[in-house]
């Protein structure tokens, strides 16, 4: 039985119309206009326990809306989210205590205490057993490198610092699931991988099934198994990552280093290749995959030109994405019906 | 149980890491006393003037200031920056970090911080009140004494009530500040002196609709010996309990409703 | 050009306040509330005699009213907004941007300011009027006093503006301002007659009044205003005063800011 159950969810907001100029706005002090805005739209899908799922998309697409029902912060317009058996906005505070949460800017520790303190009223709140509590503080304080930080107070932490707070804080009562909204958002390379190890770490040693939401795509290669590509509040893709590659990034680019021009030839052009020159030496091609492999195109040129170097790059994540967003408002029944 | 625990907890911390502020920490203190000092100045300057307010000597008057300072500051402490940190939690977003916890919100919301600035106004509320009462020359028995607590009690819950139902506007309305400001820093000044001093309309209104009057007013009937001072009814220097109570019910319920908003329940 | 470039700082202050336009009428109910209470207890201290002797002559309760009514009026204007605007921008950094502006930072302050109270005349002080007009009997001032009140009123609030300013350019050196303020405040409170007219105010006090400057933003125009003070003389004597002050608070300020200022380059890097 699937640990998480999403099924036609949907999300509606009311919005106040905001207009420039000053009349409009004389106008607005006695009478508001509303707009309906769905931030979640008919979005269904289940997670096992021990998955780590990305979820993601741009601004606006409904991510946090859908993550915000998840844990009861919300109540869905329509449709069904049922998280181990509970619907979460009714027993919110029964979920609360099986799930972690870190998310938005502002920290969710006793803003003026030390760290160390905060986590212990942490324990105090869930109820964590000292036995455990100790346990946890060892692991966690040693990968998260707690200990450097532990005795000053919360408002007066860096950024990485705090978000390192903030995810032992939220995984000290070993929670079934936990969501993290961008918890590597602002980081510098160190510390995301400090975090990233953290993450890995808990899902491997207690299963913990793991939603979150990234901007940072090597957060989604280095962790994720699976991913969920949402935007305007529908999944446009649900799967493991490799068949996003596979599917999206089919295309491939070849930097040569040839000891002679390289020129383009109408037989390339025939293979599908598309061409174009860095300088006299140096020149890139792109193909598709499932065309042509790269073995043939580089025998191919090795046939004519004396090689140098060559380097073969697949499609980055990034762009992977951004063709399956490009791809979508371009036609997006077509393309619903292949994916879905 | 396991909220009184986690706070019992929360307060030595709070207060450690307040103090190592040092000189910061105590001067917050100086700086809320000395408006009161003002206050009380004021009241002085105008008082010795005129001798009486409507039959309310100076001293009296006095004590009537005290006691609205002395139970708002009560009820500011676990109220006041908390419901203020609500508006700017919704503001910003980041209101869920309440939900996603396993307590009921408003007490999360009580426990999170704490008002130390107010119990400078506690102090100097405390000499205060003996400071009148030995002036007035009241001296109450043990009988006397516990039903005044009680009044101060239902005047606390007054006052907190009024804190969270203008703090809880911050669902509905964008500069819920506002209401709060308008509601604690005006509303309430109208207890400073007796409300009798007022028009009809006004005595109506602090009595019945936005009863700061049980504040002060009709309490301290109940020790200072004034007769036929208490308007509408006689009874009403006894209903501060009630009063406060009631008030406090419906306060939680405004509270509950701007959650269910929040939550996008309803609406 | 300078005059364009104060024109647009104003402006820009005044548009950024219309966003908050819901605040206009909780201000407003704010100044109504305080009014009212004010008026009772006045209308409680006369009793039932229409008039009390003062040091001014015999006061009515017209007039007391009327100068509860303009004393608020006044403190729509005298608000100590600079001392927090001024300690903000210099405990945020804040200041650095407005000191690559071509123009002085009392300059800068001073025309946000400025915008502050255009919108305020506009959204706070028109509404006050009108319903203070409707719900008490404001007297009028004969022309004469009228006209020496608005000069005198001018004056008293640049007078508040400087020292405000200069108060707020404390920051540099102390960080909690806001006990400053509340000083500052409770002085004004007691001292400037906004509360109680400097008339009803025991010897000892009046002297001690007149040792501050706080009476020349409120009591002083306000007794011009009711006619309490006659003669050109007296006039004068007001006006030299508040020139007297202001000038005391521009020298002041003036010396902060240097040393302020060297501050300012030892801190930053």
């Amino acid at each position: 039985m699937p640990l998480i159950h999403v099924e036609n969810l949907r999300k509606e907001f009311k919005r106040q119309k905001r207009k420039d100029g000053f009349w409009p706005l004389m106008k607005s002090l006695v009478y508001r206009e509303y707009e309906q805005k769905v931030a979640v739209e008919d979005i269904s899908f289940t997670i096992d326990q021990g998955e780590i799922v990305g979820y993601i998309g741009p601004n606006g697409a409904g991510k946090s809306t859908t993550i915000k029902m998840m844990v009861g912060i919300l109540v869905p317009t329509s449709g069904d989210v049922r998280v181990n058996g509970l619907v979460p906005f009714e027993n919110r505070i029964e979920n609360a205590r099986r799930i972690g949460a870190v998310f938005g800017q502002k920290s969710q520790l006793w803003w003026d205490t030390p760290v160390i303190e905060s986590l212990r009223l942490t324990k105090y709140m869930y109820e964590i057993p000292e036995d455990r509590y100790q346990q946890n503080m060892a692991l966690f304080g040693d990968i998260l490198g707690l200990d450097e930080f532990k005795h000053v107070a919360v408002r007066s932490l860096s950024l990485g610092q705090r978000m390192r707070a903030d995810l032992c804080a939220a995984l000290l009562h070993d929670p079934e699931i936990v969501y993290l909204d961008e918890p590597t958002i602002g980081l510098d390379v160190v510390v995301k991988e400090r975090i990233r190890e953290f993450i890995r770490e808990i899902n491997r040693e207690r299963g913990t099934t793991v939603i979150l939401t990234t901007h940072d795509m090597s957060d989604i290669e280095k962790l994720c198994s699976r991913v969920m590509v949402v935007d305007h509040g529908r999944l446009m893709y649900d799967g493991n990552l490799n068949t996003l590659k596979n599917d999206y990034g089919n295309m491939e680019t070849m930097e040569l280093d040839t000891e002679e021009v390289f020129m383009m030839d109408d037989a390339l052009l025939r293979m599908g290749i598309s061409f174009s020159r860095t300088d006299d030496a140096r020149s890139q091609l792109v193909y598709d995959k499932k065309n042509i492999n790269s073995s043939a195109v580089i025998k191919w040129i090795m046939d004519r030109y004396s090689v140098r170097d060559f380097k073969v790059k697949e499609t980055e994540i990034e762009e992977i994405i951004r063709n399956l967003y490009a791809g979508f408002s371009q036609d997006e029944r077509q393309r619903q019906e292949v994916i879905v | 149980m396991r909220y009184l625990k986690l706070y019992a907890r929360f307060i030595p911390i709070y207060f450690k890491s307040k103090t190592e502020h040092g000189f910061g920490f105590y001067m917050d203190f100086v700086g809320f006393a000395l408006t009161h000092i003002v206050s009380y100045t004021v009241i002085w300057a105008l008082m010795s003037r005129f001798q009486t307010i409507n039959g309310w000597n100076m001293y009296e008057v006095m004590l009537l200031y005290t006691l609205n300072m002395l139970t708002y500051a009560v009820a500011a402490v676990f109220f006041f920056f908390q419901m203020d940190a609500v508006e700017e939690d919704v503001h910003k977003g980041s209101f869920d970090s309440l939900l996603v916890k396993p307590i009921n919100p408003f007490i999360h919301m009580i426990i999170r911080s704490f008002g130390h600035f107010f119990l400078g106004d506690i102090v100097i509320a405390v000499i205060m009140l003996t400071f009148c009462f030995n002036r007035l020359d009241i001296h109450p028995g043990f009988g006397s004494l516990v039903s005044f607590v009680f009044m101060l009690l239902g005047a606390v819950l007054v006052q907190a009530s009024f804190i969270v139902i203008t703090g809880s506007m911050c669902f509905w309305i964008v500069r819920a500040r506002s209401v709060m400001n308008i509601v604690i820093f005006g509303i309430r000044g109208f207890a400073d002196y007796p409300i009798s001093i007022y028009s009809k309309f006004l005595r109506v209104i602090l009595t019945f609709i936005i009863p700061y009057g049980f504040v002060n007013f009709y309490p301290s009937h109940l020790i200072l010996n004034k007769e036929g001072g208490a308007l509408f009814a006689s009874w009403l220097p006894y209903a501060t309990p009630i009063i406060g109570l009631l008030l406090f019910f419906i306060a939680y319920r405004v509270w509950s409703a701007g959650l269910n908003r929040y939550q996008g329940t309803g609406s | 050009m300078r005059v364009a470039l104060y024109r647009e700082m104003t402006l820009n202050a005044f548009r950024s306040l219309l966003a908050f336009r819901a605040e206009v009428l909780l201000f407003l109910f704010g100044q109504l509330f305080r009014i009212f209470v004010q008026v009772y207890i006045w209308y409680a201290l006369f009793g039932d005699s229409g008039q009390l002797a003062s040091k001014a002559g015999s006061v009515t309760i017209q007039e007391m009213i009327t100068y509860v009514v303009i004393s608020s009026v006044i403190s729509v204007f005298a608000t100590n907004d600079v001392i927090f605007r001024v300690s903000s921008k210099v405990s945020s950094g804040e200041i650095a941007m407005d000191l690559i502006k071509p123009m002085s930072f009392r300059s800068v302050i001073f025309c946000q300011a400025f915008g502050t109270n255009l919108y305020r005349m506009l959204f706070e002080l028109i509404p006050l009027i009108i319903v203070s007009l409707l719900f008490f009997h404001v007297q009028l001032p004969s022309p004469a006093n009228g006209l020496a009140f608005l000069v005198l009123v001018i004056n008293g609030l640049i007078l508040n503006f400087l020292i405000t300013y200069t108060i707020g350019l404390i920051a540099f050196w102390y960080i909690l301002v806001w006990q400053v303020n509340t000083v500052l405040n409770g002085l004004i409170r007691l001292f400037s007659g906004a509360f109680i007219p400097i008339w009803f105010f025991s010897d000892s006090l009046v002297k001690f009044s007149y040792f501050l400057p706080f009476r020349l933003i409120y009591y002083e125009p306000i007794s011009v205003y009711l006619g309490k003070v006659t003669g050109w003389q007296e006039l004068l004597a007001i006006f030299i005063q508040q020139l007297a002050w202001m000038a005391g608070f521009l020298l002041l300020q003036k010396w902060m800011w240097s040393r302020a200022v060297t501050r300012l380059v030892v801190q930053g890097g």
